[in-house]
């Protein structure tokens, strides 16, 4: 069983220091928890989907994709696979060291594994 | 291994017996009702319920010469090995005192045959009474026909339970779920193992309520209730909407799987379950993540198929 | 400056780049500079532009700002796709590049791309030379 409040929790623990916001979703798009700043003109889960997209079509050139980070003029967004079905993404301002993001999505999703292999494994 | 029940449903020739079985196990809705003519002797009706249950229904015509017959030469095998007694008295009745002791005849005979079985008497057709006048006209047949049932029982000693449960009904609206859901909540093994299940499961899910409904007849057979609320009527609306929601999709030629129902104050999750249940969770939050509660019920199905296979 | 010769002495100054190639902002190819051994990689390439093409619209749905940069690291390779001025530059590399390299290359790219908006300089903007690089792939003002 996926707790809601837990997950949030374990999500919110990254968003320090220049990082501010987390999501995880799975690879069709849907948003299963977002944590952070207010989403103010793109909500959570409508980026969710964006990002699943763009992992979709990173994901057509090669399939060993292992994670992505996407510089963009505002802000930096780094993302990985987590279980093999689901997505995390990591927000940080584009001020933020980039190694620390990355650091961040890796315990992430590093801690997030085994939970989420347990209750996805026949679900895929 | 299929569990038999035997079920009786007993009363006066136009009572609406049939009506509230064609609804409730047949998919008809209150209008295809004025369809139905006079049952002759007994009709027998074996109904698939949650899965390896049949529910063998004795819709007994109620016209006088079967209900003389049934009281006489057919006393043994009419009544013989019956889980449950449904007795429909009609509101309208003009000869109240004659359906009466008709009833008390039949529950004696019962009493005599199958000393365990339950009884439940509805008091039908409550939309024919002006709104305002229903409670009272209810109390005053539920009075009456607790009496009777007194008369019968007492000669036969320690029978205790011989009191029997009344609720009114109407096939116009949600009291029929209510009145078949309560009997055959009785009829349910392992209701308490699946409440304590149900509970456990609105916890994770900081649900506020976790409703089970049975697949065909969307009857209300085991429910968690996690924080309370002030409609106690809400369980058979939910089933009565969602039974005419099932039907019209029938009626294009497709099958009903999932409903979801938001508001800024709550989301309801109305999905399949295990192979005879649907199940209802309702959760407080306006916003929460669909994916995730779809997650956690593939989850728990498996855990609920094991109790029911069980049975 | 010479272009190509820039973009080889780039690509040969860091440890793993095999390739590094120019397109404009539909995709055509501009320039391509690599190891002998990518040479004929024009299929890899036409998918490559093609698939970044089809995200950048979605990244700027996100509303984050212009494109800068996307990074993907794959098991065997990494792709770092730079928006300067009105050109990707894409640049790939084997598993044992240096991630934080390949992202810091934007900067040395900038004085390249300035370099090219000066000797064909875009026919729908003001035909001045930019001071500054313009916001990378930046989303056009009637979007959405």
């Amino acid at each position: 069983m996926l707790k809601q409040k837990a997950l949030i929790d374990v999500l919110g623990q990254v968003n320090t220091s220049g990082v501010d916001g987390s999501w995880l979703f799975n690879k069709d798009g849907l948003l299963l928890a977002y944590v952070g700043s207010e989403q103010k003109e793109v909500a959570s889960n409508v980026s969710a989907a964006l990002l699943a997209s763009v992992w979709t079509a990173l994901e057509r050139r090669a399939c060993d994709l292992r994670e992505s980070i996407l510089v963009l003029e505002d802000s930096t967004i780094a993302f990985t696979l987590v279980a093999r079905t689901m997505l995390l993404a990591v927000k940080a301002h584009k001020n933020a060291d980039l190694g620390m993001v990355r650091a961040k999505l890796h315990s992430l999703s590093t801690y997030l594994e085994q939970p989420i292999l347990s209750i996805s494994h026949d679900l895929i | 291994m299929s569990s038999k029940r035997k079920v009786l449903l007993m009363g006066k020739s136009g009572s609406g017996k049939t009506s509230m079985r064609s609804i409730i196990f047949a998919n008809y809705i209150a209008r295809d009702c004025s369809r139905l003519g006079p049952t002759i002797e007994v009709e027998h009706a074996h109904v698939r319920f949650l899965g390896n249950m049949v529910l063998h229904l004795w819709d007994c015509g109620g016209q006088e010469s079967f209900m003389e017959n049934f009281l006489m030469s057919q006393k043994d095998q009419i009544f013989k090995n019956v889980q449950v007694l449904i007795y429909v008295f009609d509101v309208e009745s003009r000869e109240f005192e004659k359906d009466l002791r008709y009833y008390q005849s039949c529950l004696e005979a019962l009493l005599q045959n199958s000393p365990n079985a339950q009884v439940f008497c509805l008091i039908h057709k409550m939309d024919l009474i002006e709104e305002d006048k229903r409670d009272e006209t209810f109390k005053k047949r539920e009075a009456d026909v607790l009496r009777y049932s007194e008369l019968a029982a007492t000669p036969l000693g320690e029978r205790s339970n011989a009191v029997c449960q009344c609720f009114k009904s109407s096939i116009w609206d949600e009291t029929l779920y209510k009145a078949w859901s309560a009997i055959v909540y009785h009829l349910v093994p392992n209701v308490n193992t699946m409440e304590d299940k149900l509970a456990k499961f609105g916890n994770v899910l900081e649900a506020t309520e976790v409703i089970l409904f049975e697949r065909a007849t969307f009857l209300v057979i085991a429910h968690a209730v996690l924080s309370p609320h002030k409609d106690p009527h809400r369980f058979e609306k939910v089933s009565n909407i969602i039974k005419q929601f099932k039907l019209s999709c029938l009626k294009m030629g497709s099958k009903l799987d999932s409903i979801q129902v938001r508001n800024s104050r709550f989301t309801a999750f109305i999905d399949t379950f295990t192979q005879n249940t649907y199940v209802m969770i309702v959760v407080p939050d306006g916003k929460v993540s669909a994916p995730m509660i779809t997650m956690n019920v593939k989850n728990a199905r498996k855990v609920f198929e094991a109790i029911e296979t069980k049975q | 400056m010479n272009v190509q010769q820039s973009l080889e002495e780039l690509m040969l100054a860091y440890e793993g780049i095999c390739a590094i190639f120019i397109t404009d902002h539909d995709g055509g190819l501009i320039l391509n500079v690599g190891l002998p051994a990518t040479l004929d990689n024009s299929k890899f390439r036409q998918q490559l532009i093609l698939s970044h093409l089809t995200t950048i619209p979605q990244i700027h749905k996100l509303k984050m700002g212009g494109h800068k940069t996307t990074f993907a690291m794959y098991e065997s390779q990494q792709i770092a796709i730079h928006s300067l001025c009105k050109y990707y530059f894409i640049v790939h590399a084997g598993p044992n590049a240096n991630a934080g390299s390949m992202l810091a290359m934007r900067e040395k790219l900038v004085a390249i791309a300035n370099q090219m908006m000066s000797v064909c300089p875009p026919i729908d903007g003001d035909a001045m030379m930019p001071t500054s690089i313009a916001s990378a792939a930046a989303p056009p003002d009637f979007f959405d």
